[in-house]
C-alpha cells in the first residue's frame, strides 16, 4: 500500500492527552502542513512518527510497512529535519554526513555529490570540518537540513522548517521541497509561516489541543488563516 | 508603592516552590508505582529487613572493631578521599547549584551574591542532613562506635563545607587546569602517607588536611565571582535540579545528566579526529560513535570491571569450584555490563532517528566488548596460575572462555537488539539451552578443565560446518 498512513493515534504525557485520536494519509508526491497554535500537537506527530514518542494507541505505516512491525525497514523510508537542530557534539558536519550516508545506505559517489551540492548551495562548504558547538545555529540548522535531504525517502518530515534559515537558505529549503515532491516523496511540515507554505503546499491538517479539527486543500488558505487568526 | 521583598525571602519563595513542584511531581509518580497498601507492605518489610541485617552484623562485631581501628589510624586517607570526590564532581557539576531561577532573580533587584551563598548553605544543609540520617542508620544497625561513627560524620559534613568553594572556582576553570589540580589530593595523600610514619598522633595529620583546606578557602574565597561561567552552571543545575530519577522513570520524560566535559572531550578534538571519515572504511563511523560511548561511560564501565575483578579474586581462595563459579559469574557479569551500553548507542535523538544498519552495530560493537575483555584475561591468567594445580590445562581453559564469551556476547546482544528494534521474533531455544550449557561448563570448568576440549572441539566442529554451507550457499549464488 503506497504513502503514509497515521490511523487513531493517540499519545499521552502523564494522564493527559498530547494527541488525541488523530487520523490522516499523505500521498506520494504531495506537501502537507501541519497547522495550528503552540502546543496543538505538531511536533508530537513528527516525534511519534520518528517513535521518539511513544504512542499509546494507534497505527503508522509508510508504504505498508507498520512503525511496530518492522522498525527499521519503516525508518529507512523516511528522513526528519527537527526544529531544533540535534546534532552529536562529537562529529564535524562532514562525518554527519558520513554517518547519514551510511545508515541510509547511500552510494558514495552519489553521496559525495549529493553533500558537494548541497554545501555549496547552502553555502556551508568551508564548515563541513567544524564541531557543531563552533557553529551559528543557522549553520546547524543547515548542516541537519542537509543531512535529512541527503538520502531518496519516501516521506520527509520538516518541522519549522524556515526556522534559523535566512534568506537564501530558506528560499533554497522551499526549491529543494518542490523537487522531493516532483521526485514522489510526501512531505509532511510544520510551520508558523502560513503565507510561506501557501505557495507550494497542497493540503493543510489543522490541529487543535492535539485533535485534528479540519483538513483540506491549501486553496482554501483565506478561510482558514481568518479561523488560524 | 509597596515595599520590594529582601533577596532571602525572594530566595526562600523560589525554593519553596520549588519544593511544591518537586512534591507534586513525586505524587504523580508514586501515583503511578504504588498503591497505599502496596507502600504500607514495603516499609514493613524495610524495618524488618534492617533488623535482620542488625542481627547478621552483630554476629561479626571483631570484624568491624578491626576495621574501626584500622580506618581510625588512617583517618586522613577518609579525608582526602572525601575531599576528591568534590574535586571529581568540578569536572562536570559546580557544586552550587545556582540555577536559571536565581540567574533570573539577579537580573532584578537582588543581590546575586546573597543568592549564592544562600545557595552554598543549603547545599551543605541538605548534604549534612543526608549525612546525619545515613549515620544513624549505620549506628543502629551495625556495631561500629559512636565515637567512630560521629568523627567521621563530622569530618565529612567539615569537608563537604570547606570544598564548596575549591569545587566551585575549579569548575569554572580550563580543563587541562582542572586535570593538574585533580591531582593535588594523590600528592597530598603520599605527603600524609609519608608523614604518618614520623607523626605518632594521626589527630595532626588530620588537623593539618582540615588547616590547608581552609587556607585554600581564604586564597580562594575573592575568586567565587571572577571569570564565573554562568552560561555552563545555570544549565547544568537546571539539568541536576530537574533529573529527578523516579519521576524520569514514571513520566518517561528523560533528561540527560550534564555532558562530561573532561580530558577525552578535548582530546579528541585534535585535527586528524577531525578529518571525514574513510569513504572505503564505513566502519570507522561505527568504532568512533562506539568509542565516544565507552567514554562517556566510562565511570559506570570501570565500577562494573572492577566488580567483576573483585568477584574473580575474591572466589579464588577458597575452592576451585568457587573459582570456577568466580569465572561464570565474572563473564556473565562483564557480559552483561559491557552489552547494556549498546542500548545507550540508540538513546541519542540522531543516532535513533536514523534507519540502523543493526547487523553492522552489532559486529563492531562486540569487538569493543572483547578488546575491553583483555585485562580480565590477564587477570584471569594470573588467578588460573596461582589457585589451580593444573597449568597444562590453562590454555585450553583459555581458548574455551574465550569462544564461551563470544555465544554469551552473541546471546545478550541478540536480547538487547530485539528490544530496541521492537522485533517480536524471540530468539532460538536452542541458543538459549547452548548458553545455559555454557554457563554450566564455566562453572565446572575449574574442576573438570577436560571439558574445554569438547567446547574447543564442537566450536571447530560448528565454525568447519558454517563455513562450508556459506561456501555452498555462495558458490550455488555466484553459479
Amino acid at each position: 500500500m503506497d504513502g503514509f498512513q497515521f490511523s487513531h493515534v493517540t499519545v499521552s504525557i502523564q494522564k493527559k492527552h498530547i494527541l488525541d485520536d488523530i487520523s490522516f494519509e499523505l500521498k506520494p508526491g504531495t506537501i502537507t502542513a501541519l497547522i495550528g497554535h503552540n502546543g496543538a500537537g505538531k511536533s508530537t506527530i513528527m516525534k511519534t512518527i520518528l517513535g521518539l514518542q511513544e504512542k499509546d494507541e494507534g497505527a503508522i505505516s509508510l508504504n505498508g510497512v507498520g512503525q511496530e512491525e518492522d522498525f527499521i525497514q519503516f525508518k529507512q523510508q523516511l528522513a526528519y529535519i527537527p526544529e531544533e537542530p540535534f546534532l552529536l557534539s562529537e562529529l564535524t558536519a562532514m562525518q554527519h554526513f558520513q554517518l547519514y550516508g551510511e545508515s541510509y545506505q547511500i552510494d558514495t559517489e552519489n553521496l559525495k555529490e549529493k553533500i558537494a551540492m548541497y554545501a555549496s548551495e547552502l553555502e556551508i562548504t568551508d564548515k563541513l570540518d567544524e564541531y557543531p558547538e563552533s557553529l551559528s545555529k543557522g549553520m546547524r540548522q543547515k548542516v541537519q537540513t542537509i543531512c535529512a535531504l541527503l538520502p531518496d525517502v519516501s516521506l520527509l518530515l520538516v518541522d519549522e522548517p524556515f526556522m534559523g534559515l535566512d534568506v537564501y537558505g530558506s528560499d533554497f529549503l522551499e526549491k529543494i521541497l518542490k523537487l522531493k515532491k516532483q521526485e514522489n516523496t510526501a512531505i509532511l511540515l510544520t510551520s508558523h509561516q502560513l503565507d510561506r507554505i501557501k505557495g507550494f503546499a497542497d493540503h493543510y491538517i489543522m490541529l487543535q489541543q492535539g485533535k485534528v479539527v479540519n483538513i483540506g486543500y491549501m486553496e482554501d488558505f483565506d478561510v482558514l488563516k481568518r479561523r488560524f487568526d | 508603592m509597596s515595599k520590594l521583598p529582601s533577596t532571602r525571602q525572594v530566595y526562600q519563595k523560589i525554593k519553596k516552590s520549588r519544593k511544591q513542584k518537586k512534591r507534586m511531581l513525586y505524587r504523580l509518580a508514586f501515583g503511578v508505582a504504588f498503591d497505599r497498601t502496596m507502600l504500607v507492605y514495603l516499609t514493613f518489610f524495610l524495618v524488618l529487613g534492617l533488623l535482620w541485617v542488625h542481627d547478621i552484623l552483630k554476629q561479626t562485631e571483631p570484624i568491624f572493631l578491626v576495621a574501626e581501628n584500622i580506618a581510625t589510624d588512617y583517618f586522613f586517607l577518609i579525608l582526602i578521599v572525601a575531599s576528591m570526590r568534590s574535586l571529581s564532581f568540578s569536572f562536570t557539576r559546580p557544586g552550587v547549584r545556582f540555577s536559571s531561577a536565581e540567574l533570573l532573580l539577579s537580573m532584578l533587584p537582588y543581590d546575586k551574591k546573597k543568592l549564592w551563598y544562600y545557595n552554598a548553605f543549603e547545599k551543605n544543609k541538605r548534604f549534612s542532613q543526608v549525612i546525619v540520617a545515613t549515620a544513624a542508620l549505620v549506628y543502629l544497625i551495625t556495631p561500629f562506635t559512636f565515637l567512630f561513627i560521629f568523627s567521621v560524620t563530622l569530618s565529612l559534613i567539615l569537608i563537604e563545607c570547606l570544598m564548596t568553594i575549591p569545587q566551585w572556582v575549579i569548575y569554572q576553570l580550563p580543563w587541562y587546569i582542572k586535570l593538574i589540580i585533580t591531582q593535588a589530593p594523590f600528592v597530598i595523600g603520599l605527603w600524609a602517607f609519608g608523614l604518618s610514619f614520623f607523626v605518632a598522633n594521626p589527630i595532626y595529620l588530620t588537623m593539618s588536611i582540615f588547616l590547608f583546606l581552609v587556607i585554600v578557602n581564604f586564597l580562594l574565597f575573592k575568586r567565587v565571582f571572577q571569570r564565573v561561567r554562568w552560561h555552563d552552571v545555570v544549565k547544568t543545575n537546571d539539568q541536576l535540579i530537574w533529573n529527578i530519577f523516579f519521576i524520569s522513570k514514571m513520566s518517561k520524560i528523560e533528561i540527560k545528566p550534564p555532558k562530561r566535559q573532561g580530558v577525552y572531550h578535548h582530546m579528541i578534538r585534535n585535527k586528524r579526529l577531525k578529518r571525514p571519515f574513510s569513504w572505503t572504511k564505513p566502519q570507522s563511523i561505527y568504532h568512533r560513535n562506539i568509542f565516544l560511548l565507552f567514554t562517556e561511560q566510562k565511570e559506570q564501565m570501570l565500577q562494573g570491571f572492577f566488580g567483576v575483578i573483585f568477584i574473580l579474586i575474591a572466589l579464588s581462595f577458597h575452592h576451585p569450584y568457587l573459582l570456577g563459579v568466580g569465572i561464570a559469574l565474572g563473564t556473565i557479569l562483564y557480559v552483561q555490563i559491557a552489552v547494556s551500553f549498546f542500548v545507550e548507542l540508540f538513546k541519542d535523538k540522531l543516532i535513533f532517528s536514523l534507519p540502523w544498519r543493526i547487523d553492522r552495530w552489532e559486529k563492531y560493537f562486540a569487538r569493543w566488548v572483547f578488546v575491553g575483555s583483555i585485562p580480565l584475561f590477564v587477570v584471569l591468567i594470573g588467578v588460573l596460575l596461582l589457585f589451580t594445580d593444573q597449568w597444562i590445562w590453562i590454555p585450553f581453559l583459555l581458548l574455551s572462555y574465550v569462544i564461551v564469551g563470544k555465544y554469551f556476547v552473541q546471546f545478550v546482544l541478540k536480547s538487547r537488539v530485539i528490544l530496541i528494534t521492537k522485533q517480536s521474533k524471540p530468539i532460538s531455544q536452542v541458543f538459549s539451552v547452548i548458553v545455559v550449557l555454557l554457563f554450566l561448563y564455566l562453572m565446572n570448568s575449574t574442576t573438570k578443565p577436560a571439558f574445554s576440549i569438547l567446547v574447543i572441539l564442537c566450536e571447530i566442529i560448528r565454525y568447519t560446518y558454517v563455513n562450508r554451507t556459506l561456501l555452498i550457499k555462495g558458490e550455488q549464488h555466484n553459479g
